[in-house]
């Protein structure tokens, strides 16, 4: 019995070792990528691996977000099994632009004069050199029905709707004409599925970013005023109803990217969504047909920048600084964000909006181009105006936790909720400012004051 | 005789140190290794992407996590959870368990629920959480609907990820519903080991079912009952990943807390998920006091239940057994 | 003999009101089991279309695309066979393991006494009460140091060490185990290692079933772990795959995903299927009769 044992030991000991041998042996031989969407392994074997001639073997995984977080981190601080280049998801870019992390990519590899600025700023360490390099650019816009434009508002164009909704103040005056509009095929017509969309465009809009000087920085246009985020928000969820007596909201009540979500993109209760430009295939397409009634929302949206310019998602490319392959690296990364004729190809492709900015013009004013799901826009035209607007240098790895937080007491505020209705406001801005103490106290001074509570 | 049963054991004594040895070295290596690490790194002030040699030693995670509002507040949410997970989870179990072994169970299907109690654990934490999430979502989840058709949510706008106590109830039901099946399993197991010979006896002298419970059932199964009862409350201490997926700690309250962030929550996002400032040293210190509550709780149930666990002979029991050999 | 057909046949089914309303109760109990699975079975046979656009009251009505979602998740180009059999060969040899060396030092502390044990047993109980979490960190740098990276020892081999299934095979021990047996063994001459395995061993028998099932489910769920240190898509577990399919955050094919969980679960129900006969059987098989 003792023997039993002891062969088993040495067995899984020699297979452990076989096994690392292995893997030693393997270290040299692939081009190792990390990605979290299928999308760079297809352009990897279809697009790059066809343009070239080496026969590079690449050892691609596809890890989800957070697990890819997980695991990049925990490689990086023990240095070893870490890939050669690893794309990165707009929540965690600022987090591993700071860390050290990659090769500074510009003394690598000078960016061209095409990619949006935006692109560059949010991939810049605490010195400012940037550090990854993306090759799409996702601008935000407010998708809309044209159908609901035309019968209620008496619009026919993209541009006619712009001019009622370039400000917040006229996009709450739209929310309540379409709530209370009642025509042949249309009542109680929500502008927005979810209250929190605003918050985003807000977020991106902002001059700086949460933290200047070391202290916590809640800029005025967040709170303060008739047309601020709290205020827009209040609105859109009480509606025609009484601020914390009884809500009648302008807005369908959903969570984004829950079922109920999805569900408005196929029915007739939700008028437009403020979405980035990847969501109309991702999101819009997929789901504008409801697979219960059959029914249809094609064809009948279209696209206008809506009252904001802001930016959602995206994905850099970074090269880790342990890479013995630094030089393929370069080569991979240059092809994919900067070599015109792969970014045609994908954007003619997949739709795409690339990060490079005569191209995205040139489509933009391409006659030809039209997108029959938007009733024949062309979609380029009203993203590449966006992209050109939207700020990166607003940015901090606290990014996504500290958003989030404002927006549930911006929320907590418009429902009365968590918070005393005759100080709702100085009670919510103070749930948030502890919120964000709580974790980030020692990295960032929460001890201001706000003026004009 | 008492002389000789000594020295056999002193010789024999060594095989069980032998037996025991391959777990030790194991645990040592692939266990020990690790927490030292962790525990060390709380003395410093590791963080983020650092250079471990940078580190320098400093106490003031110990300090500060005293006082922070959030932290004690996990302290005071695992607790919460836990209770209204784990009274009704042993009440049931125990019932059931006793219900199935039942000499005289006329019930039938026994074995198919047993099965079907099972299953829960089965499936993933993760797998778990979106399903119960996808019930209970507002405005279209199923049994959302369902409780407000029934009235049991008044407010038909209620979203109970939005409520504290909502959500509490929820994740520590989901626990219940994960965990009663596996507490059943093990408390039958055990109840299945008894002598059967001993409620016989019981019912020739007249003792209902429920004293049988009481007086040979529960007091045979004492050291089960400790078993469950410290893994449940170890369990329950470090749970983790179901208040993460609902709800990710979530919803906040005022001052900086959280509803639903339990003491490893907590240690997940000081550890992971602060932005650049990944606080090690901060998540391996609030470690180290979760790992010292579980230590005073596990003590006192010990207390509570008696030293037997670590005995050898069931000291007590002996006397009875003989007693038992002689009647029957 | 009349007198017994009477008895047995009481009541509707054998059961007498009594047992009819524990029978109710466990009928309730099992199905708010087995609402949530639903879902997931329902979902498995749903279009990811659906499932994303259709909640409420329909997600429960089966459709007809589970074998388009089976065919879907296999045609991804993920290992979906291989992942299977990873997943059952490290969670078969971690149970053996876990389950054989849990009782050795189980029986090691019941049955003998030496030097040092109260303490030993103390380390062993404290061990139980660490926090997993953390440990992750130290473990990665570990397997990383030992160079065990991109290798299923490290996912294999701890499980020797397994200190609540430890506690459990003790505290059961305690009920069954009899001195007088292994002092009749060791009379007749019996190594020590032999009366381990033909006699502690079956009389143990529920307790390794129950700890076999419980330790091979943990083993075949166990998701983070073999991520983190595993490289080569030869040899990444089932659960690696199926997270996979949730990872494009904006392409999630949750009909493939919901399939990829119906088939992740079935091979654990075969197994406590499978060992919960030896539950029963071990009431015959153990030495409680005296």
């Amino acid at each position: 019995m003792k023997k039993i044992i002891s062969t088993v030991l040495a067995l899984s000991l020699t297979v452990g070792t076989m096994a690392t041998a292995t893997a030693c042996g393997k270290d040299g031989d692939k081009f190792v990528v990390w990605t979290f969407t299928n999308e760079l392994k297809e352009m990897i074997e279809d697009y790059y691996q066809d343009s070239v001639s080496d026969n590079t073997e690449f050892d691609i995984q596809v890890i989800g977000v957070n697990d890819l977080d997980t695991k990049l981190s925990s490689a990086w601080r023990a240095k070893k099994n870490l890939p050669d280049i690893v794309a990165i998801e707009e929540k965690y870019i600022a987090k591993y632009a700071e860390s050290g992390m990659f090769l500074d990519i510009e003394d690598m590899l000078k960016a061209d004069n095409e990619m949006y600025d935006y692109t560059l700023d949010a991939a810049r360490d605490t010195q400012g050199k940037v550090m990854a390099y993306a090759w799409q650019s996702t601008p935000g816009a407010l998708y809309y029905r044209t159908d609901m434009a035309s019968e209620i508002l008496g619009v026919n164009s993209p541009e006619e709707m712009q001019a009622m909704v370039s400000n917040w103040e006229d996009f709450l005056n739209v929310a309540q004409t379409l709530k209370n509009a009642n025509t042949e095929h249309f009542s109680d017509v929500r502008i927005l599925s979810d209250v929190a969309a605003p918050a985003r465009a807000f977020y991106s809009e902002r001059n700086a970013s949460w933290v200047v000087d070391g202290k916590l920085s809640i800029e005025s246009q967040l709170y303060d005023g008739e047309y601020s985020l709290y205020e827009i928000i209040k609105t859109l969820q009480v509606g025609n109803g009484t601020w914390g007596e009884e809500e009648d909201p302008f807005i369908n009540e959903t969570t984004e990217r829950q079922t109920a979500w999805f569900t408005d993109m196929s029915q007739d209760k939700v008028f437009s969504y403020l979405l980035p430009s990847y969501s109309l295939h991702f999101d819009l397409k997929k789901y504008a047909e409801n697979s219960t009634t059959g029914t249809t929302t094609a064809g009948k949206w279209a696209v206008c920048q809506g009252p904001s310019t802001y930016s959602d998602g995206g994905t850099w490319l970074g090269v880790i600084k342990t890479s013995k392959k630094a030089e393929k690296a370069k080569e991979l990364i240059e092809y994919f964000t900067m070599n015109e004729d792969f970014l045609r190809a994908w954007a003619n492709d997949k739709g795409d909006f690339m990060n490079n900015k005569s191209l995205m013009s040139e489509f933009a004013n391409d006659a030809t181009k039209s997108e029959s799901f938007l009733g024949g826009q062309n979609h380029y035209k009203v993203f590449h105006q966006v992209a050109e607007q939207v700020r990166g240098n607003n940015r901090t790895p606290y990014d996504s936790k500290i958003n989030a937080m404002f927006s549930e007491w911006a929320i907590n505020y418009a429902k009365v909720e968590n918070v005393s209705k005759s100080s709702a406001k100085a009670d919510a801005l103070a749930g948030f400012i502890e919120g964000v103490a709580a974790p980030y106290g020692s990295k960032i001074d929460t001890d201001i004051t706000l003026p004009n509570l | 005789m008492a002389l000789f049963a000594k020295k056999r054991k002193l010789n024999y004594g060594i095989y069980g140190f032998i037996f025991v040895l391959p777990f030790f070295v194991v645990f040592l290596i692939f266990q020990l290794y690790p927490i030292l690490y962790s525990i060390i790194l709380s003395f410093t002030n590791y963080q983020g992407f650092m250079d471990v040699k940078d580190a320098t030693f400093t106490f003031s995670q110990y300090t500060d996590l005293i006082v922070n509002p959030r932290f004690l507040q996990s302290i005071v949410n695992t607790f919460i959870i836990w209770m209204i997970n784990f009274v009704p989870q042993v009440v049931v179990s125990f019932l059931f368990a006793a219900l199935f072994t039942s000499v005289n169970l006329k019930m039938k299907g026994a074995g198919v629920f047993k099965i079907v109690y099972y299953l829960p654990n089965i499936v993933t934490a993760a797998s778990v959480a979106v399903l119960f999430k996808n019930l209970f979502n507002y405005p279209d989840g199923i049994i959302d609907k369902l409780f407000k058709a029934m009235g049991v949510f008044s407010d038909p706008t209620y979203n109970i990820v939005r409520d504290a106590w909502g959500t509490r109830i929820l994740i520590s039901f989901i626990q219940f519903w994960r965990y009663f099946g596996y507490t059943l399993l093990i408390l039958a197991a055990a109840m299945m080991g008894i002598n059967p010979t001993y409620y016989e006896a019981a019912t020739i002298d007249g003792a209902s079912k429920v004293k049988s419970f009481f007086s040979i059932t529960l007091p045979l199964l004492r050291p089960i009952v400790l078993y469950t009862l410290i893994t449940s409350l170890v369990g329950g201490l470090q749970m983790f990943e179901i208040p993460y997926l609902i709800c990710d700690g979530g919803p906040m309250m005022a001052g900086g807390r959280w509803a639903t962030e339990t003491i490893s929550v907590y240690i997940y996002h000081m550890a992971f998920e602060g932005g650049y400032t990944n606080d090690y040293a901060l998540a391996s210190a609030a470690s180290v006091y979760l790992f010292l509550i579980v230590l005073v709780f596990s003590f006192i149930t010990f207390k509570f239940f008696g030293d037997q666990a670590f005995g050898l002979e069931k000291k007590e029991k002996q006397p009875k057994k003989s007693k038992e050999k002689e009647d029957v | 003999m009349k007198k017994k057909n009477v008895t047995a046949r009481k009541g509707l089914w054998g059961m007498g009101v009594k047992d009819w309303i524990w029978f109710v109760i466990c009928v309730l109990l099992a199905f708010m089991c087995l609402f949530p699975l639903w879902l997931m079975l329902s979902n498995s046979t749903r279009t990811t279309i659906q499932i994303q656009q259709i909640g409420g009251a329909e997600s429960l009505l089966f459709s007809t695309h589970f074998f388009d979602n089976v065919a879907s998740l296999l045609n991804k180009g993920f290992d979906i066979f291989g992942g299977f059999f990873n997943s059952l060969f490290i969670a078969i040899t971690s149970t053996v393991l876990c389950v054989y060396f849990s009782a050795l030092t189980a029986y090691g502390f019941v049955g003998y006494q030496f030097i040092g044990k109260k303490v030993l047993f103390a380390v062993l109980m404290a061990t139980m009460l660490i926090p997993g979490q953390l440990g992750m960190i130290g473990w990665y740098q570990l397997v990383v140091d030992l160079g065990m990276y991109d290798s299923w020892t490290p996912l294999i081999l701890p499980s020797i060490a397994s200190a609540t299934t430890v506690f459990f095979l003790k505290q059961y021990l305690e009920t069954t185990y009899s001195k007088d047996l292994v002092e009749a063994a060791r009379i007749d001459g019996a190594k020590e290692f032999y009366t381990f395995n033909t006699i502690i061993l079956p009389i143990s028998a529920p307790a390794l079933a129950t700890q076999a099932i419980f330790s091979f489910v943990y083993a075949w769920n166990n998701y983070l772990p073999p991520l983190m240190i595993l490289n080569s898509s030869s040899k990444y577990t089932l659960p690696i795959w199926i997270h996979q399919l949730n990872a494009d955050t904006h392409e999630v094919d949750f009909g493939a995903l919901y399939a990829g969980l119906v088939i992740t679960v079935f091979p654990l129900v075969v197994v406590y299927l499978v060992f919960s006969r030896f539950i029963v059987s071990g009431i015959a098989l153990g030495g409680v009769k005296e």
